[in-house]
């Protein structure tokens, strides 16, 4: 077997386990918290005599002990069953498949937006370490990384839709339009341009800072060194030379963080109240709807997994020490 | 006749304000005729380096700024030269190489990317570039050329990379060398290969080349001309012929007598009981490794034994990867073992744990190699020499006076203790070294490469340092370098180490004098300098 063919599947393999822990570990951790979906749907019926919420936990199989609980519950996502939503009447695998591709769109973009500008913001800044443009990309970048998401969310709504006009606040795409073909896409574009770049500002902030300490250490290598003693112009020597030894541990940071992504768009998608999975799971959470809301904890560390099998890939390349060694 | 290669003319270099002397060099005038070898010698800090940076126009100039004098090469101003066209005449019509081959490679590029690199920036055909690169590779005698070129640098050893470096900076059949200490990071075998092939080249070639050491016998081996420079100022040019063998300024003449020599008198020995035994040591590295892989095996030590005796100084001398510090490692428990046994005063130290292996940790310590990073820069120097006895439950006045009563064996002022380890060259932070192993009122000393990082003059003051302090304190010393005249002056017996294995070992002035392995022999011929430290190098006639 070949040695990155074998790399991967000893990753699988790992991974697979790492994920059945974590579904376990959730299910345990979301039973400690006081009450349940019963005395929620019960409440909310306004009818919470113990015979109803008696026979609603017979119903939901919360009556049996929690550890009988969680092996139905392993053997069903085993079987690629996450269960059902009581209170939405719907599969849970349903629920997230129609609220994934949203989530997906929202954060990828803005991970693609926040590594760009990152890198190349703080490429620039390292370039002109100790300058003015240094200085301001730095305070720019301290901005956006101090500064709350739903903060930054709520103020680029008022200013580019309440005052400008120029972008769309709310949702995915225009209600009641019925845009087709390119039309659709240009109007969903024009709904993810505020969500993205709000979501990314804070991640392109770390890339900046990350980049710009990278190439400074980097700068002061032996083999930049060689390659000015070359006679190199000073262009390959940054990009070559500088800037491809000094994104190694971006990858290494991005690739932790393009996992996390899902999860953290939450509170994005909750400001500007995109159908993703994070709204699914704050709904969820508040109406205890225990299966919807472990549904997504194992998507979200699915996809955490599968972004690290992806950086592991792509480190192999970008590395070739990587590959000799393990 | 012609104008010299390259001329420097009252160079001077400003240091930034907080340095200890205002310039890092001054008024340096030196000259370098095509097909020529000029040496700069000198000791860390003379300003060699920087001499040689300054005529590749590779000075970090936001530190150090040019304030007087002129380099013209070939008759080009270069210090007049703006980057772009000083950006020409590197790599094109003056090469360069450094110490360091393991890291001035780039780790991400390919070798034969790396060779064509030069020729790009210079305007050679695309189809040209591979062809010459490969040529190249061959020319500094690297095997399978064509394979080499689609590698990267870590598949490579460091004399490969250095040769690769070469190869680089020859790529355009420069006028003119710079060696910036090319082979001070390599092993002796693979110095003296680099130390020909470069020879070879400048002969084919005709080059001129710079050549910086701070090594008197890489100098005897290679220069025609020397120039021995101490604080920034050339103290004194001559041939090497001359300079090496009747040296006319007494900082080269004390730069000479420092140089460690082969000793050729035996020393008397120990008749004492051994206080370390080790036997049939077997140490393996295992790496890699997991669900589907079967870790690598590395046997780094195979089946040696070894006693040393109080009052005796062992030598454990070979190239890098015979095993030597994983020995040390072993004896010191930092390293658990994979077979044999390693005896303290008759008890087993490999299963020892507890008491009574908190009480080998005081018997047995440690001298290491860097100065600079062995030390906790947080902690003054008082405090690190006591942090060993405050273990072991000596209290806290005892502690104190001992250790300024070492710190002044040493040779330091007891106020060191209240100062920082940065506040010490390297010499100073060696002493401090060994007044923190001694604190404990050790039995053993391991020193590995304990004078390796020295510049040649601090490093005869504390080989002389550690010898009396082994007498004194009656010590058995593990003695672990890679310099065998350093081995030569300061051990009684000596174990020449290869791959892991034992390849000879005895009485030191035998071995080194009268060689049995042929491994041992090669080792010893590659030694810089021979001719000139039997003193068969003869002043040329005037």
């Amino acid at each position: 077997m070949s040695s990155p063919l074998r790399a991967v599947l000893s990753r699988l393999v790992k991974s697979v386990a790492v994920v059945l822990a974590i579904v376990l570990l959730n299910f345990l951790l979301i039973r400690l918290a006081p009450g349940d979906p019963a005395s929620v749907m019960a409440g909310q019926a306004g009818a919470a005599d113990q015979q109803f919420m008696d026979q609603l936990r017979e119903q939901f199989g919360l009556d049996k002990s929690i550890y009988e609980q969680a092996w139905i519950y392993l053997k069903g996502i085993a079987q690629g069953d996450l269960g059902f939503s009581y209170r939405q009447n719907t599969a849970v695998w349903q629920l997230i498949a129609e609220r994934l591709p949203a989530t997906l769109l929202l954060t990828v973009s803005a991970f693609i937006f926040a590594l760009i500008a990152g890198v190349v913001m703080g490429a620039i800044a390292a370039m002109n370490a100790g300058r003015s443009l240094d200085f301001i990309i730095s305070v720019v970048s301290l901005v956006f990384y101090a500064t709350p998401l739903f903060w930054i969310g709520l103020m680029s709504i008022l200013l580019f839709s309440v005052y400008l006009g120029w972008l769309p606040a709310f949702g995915m795409m225009t209600v009641g339009a019925g845009y087709t073909g390119w039309d659709h896409v240009l109007d969903v574009a024009r709904h993810l341009v505020l969500p993205a770049t709000t979501l990314g500002l804070f991640y392109m902030a770390v890339y900046a800072r990350m980049t710009r300490a990278s190439m400074l250490e980097v700068r002061d290598m032996d083999f930049v060194r060689t390659a000015r003693a070359k006679g190199l112009k000073s262009g390959p020597i940054v990009r070559r030379h500088i800037l491809r030894n000094a994104i190694l541990p971006i990858i290494t940071l991005a690739g932790i963080q393009a996992g996390q992504l899902v999860g953290g768009a939450i509170l994005t998608e909750t400001v500007f109240g995109w159908p993703g999975i994070g709204r699914l799971a704050f709904d969820a959470l508040l109406q205890r709807d225990y299966q919807v809301l472990l549904g997504v904890f194992l998507i979200t560390s699915v996809m955490v997994v599968i972004f690290n099998i992806i950086t592991d890939l792509i480190y192999r390349v970008v590395d070739p020490r990587m590959g000799a060694s393990a | 006749m012609s104008d010299p290669l390259l001329k420097i003319e009252k160079l001077t270099v400003a240091l930034p304000s907080a340095g200890d002397r205002v310039n890092a060099v001054s008024d340096v005038s030196l000259t370098l005729d095509k097909g020529e070898i000029l040496c700069i010698v000198g000791e860390s800090g003379s300003g060699k380096s920087i001499t040689a940076s300054t005529v590749m126009g590779l000075l970090p100039s936001d530190q150090l700024k040019i304030t007087g004098g002129s380099v013209t090469f070939d008759g080009i101003d270069l210090l007049a030269l703006d980057e772009n066209g000083m950006r020409k005449v590197r790599g094109a019509r003056i090469g360069m190489i450094f110490q360091e081959p393991m890291t001035s490679l780039n780790p991400v590029m390919k070798i034969g990317r790396q060779i064509e690199e030069v020729m790009e920036a210079h305007g050679i055909a695309r189809e040209k570039r591979q062809a010459r690169a490969i040529e190249l590779l061959q020319a500094v005698g690297l095997p399978e050329p064509e394979a080499i070129a689609e590698r990267y640098p870590f598949r490579l050893s460091g004399g490969q990379r250095q040769r690769v470096m070469i190869a680089m900076a020859l790529a355009l059949e420069p006028d003119m060398l710079i060696a910036d200490e090319p082979t001070t990071a390599l092993d002796v075998t693979t110095q003296a290969q680099i130390l020909k092939l470069i020879r070879d080249l400048q002969r084919e070639r005709g080059m001129g080349v710079l050549f910086i050491t701070h090594d008197f016998g890489v100098v005897a081996d290679i220069a025609d001309r020397v120039a021995v420079m101490q604080k920034g100022v050339v103290v004194e040019v001559g041939p090497a012929s001359e300079v090496l063998v009747s040296p006319g300024h007494p900082y080269t003449k004390s730069l000479i007598d420092a140089v460690p020599g082969f000793r050729e008198q035996a020393s008397a020995g120990s008749t004492e009981a051994p206080v370390l035994k080790v036997s049939g040591l077997r140490k393996v590295y295992r790496t890699g490794g997991g669900l589907f892989a079967v870790p690598k095996e590395f046997v780094a030590v195979n089946d040696v034994s070894f006693s040393i005796a109080r009052g005796e100084t062992l030598g454990l001398v070979g190239e890098s990867g015979s095993g030597k510090s994983t020995i040390g490692q072993c004896v010191m428990r930092i390293n658990g073992i994979d077979g044999g046994k390693v005896e303290f005063n008759g008890s087993d130290i490999v299963n020892a744990s507890g008491a009574a292996l908190k009480a080998y940790r005081a018997q047995a310590q440690m001298v290491f190699q860097d100065p600079f990073a062995s030390l906790n820069p947080r902690h003054k120097v008082g405090r690190s020499i006591m942090a060993g006895p405050l273990a072991h439950g000596v209290d806290t006045a005892t502690a104190r006076s001992r250790m300024e009563q070492l710190l002044k064996r040493v040779g330091l002022d007891a106020s060191a203790a209240d100062r920082y380890p940065h506040e010490f060259s390297g010499g100073q932070r060696q002493r401090i070294g060994i007044a923190r192993a001694l604190a404990v009122e050790p039995d053993l000393l391991v020193a590995d490469e304990a004078v390796s990082a020295l510049d040649v003059s601090v490093q005869a003051q504390v080989l002389d340092l550690l010898r009396e302090i082994r007498d004194e304190f009656h010590l058995a010393m593990l003695f672990i370098t890679h310099d065998l005249r350093v081995a030569s002056q300061i051990c009684d017996r000596v174990i020449v180490l290869h791959r892991g294995r034992i390849v000879e070992e005895g009485e030191v002035t035998n071995v080194f004098g009268d060689p049995q392995d042929s491994y041992t022999r090669n080792l010893l011929a590659a030694v810089p300098g021979q001719k000139w430290h039997r003193g068969e190098q003869q002043a040329l006639p005037a």
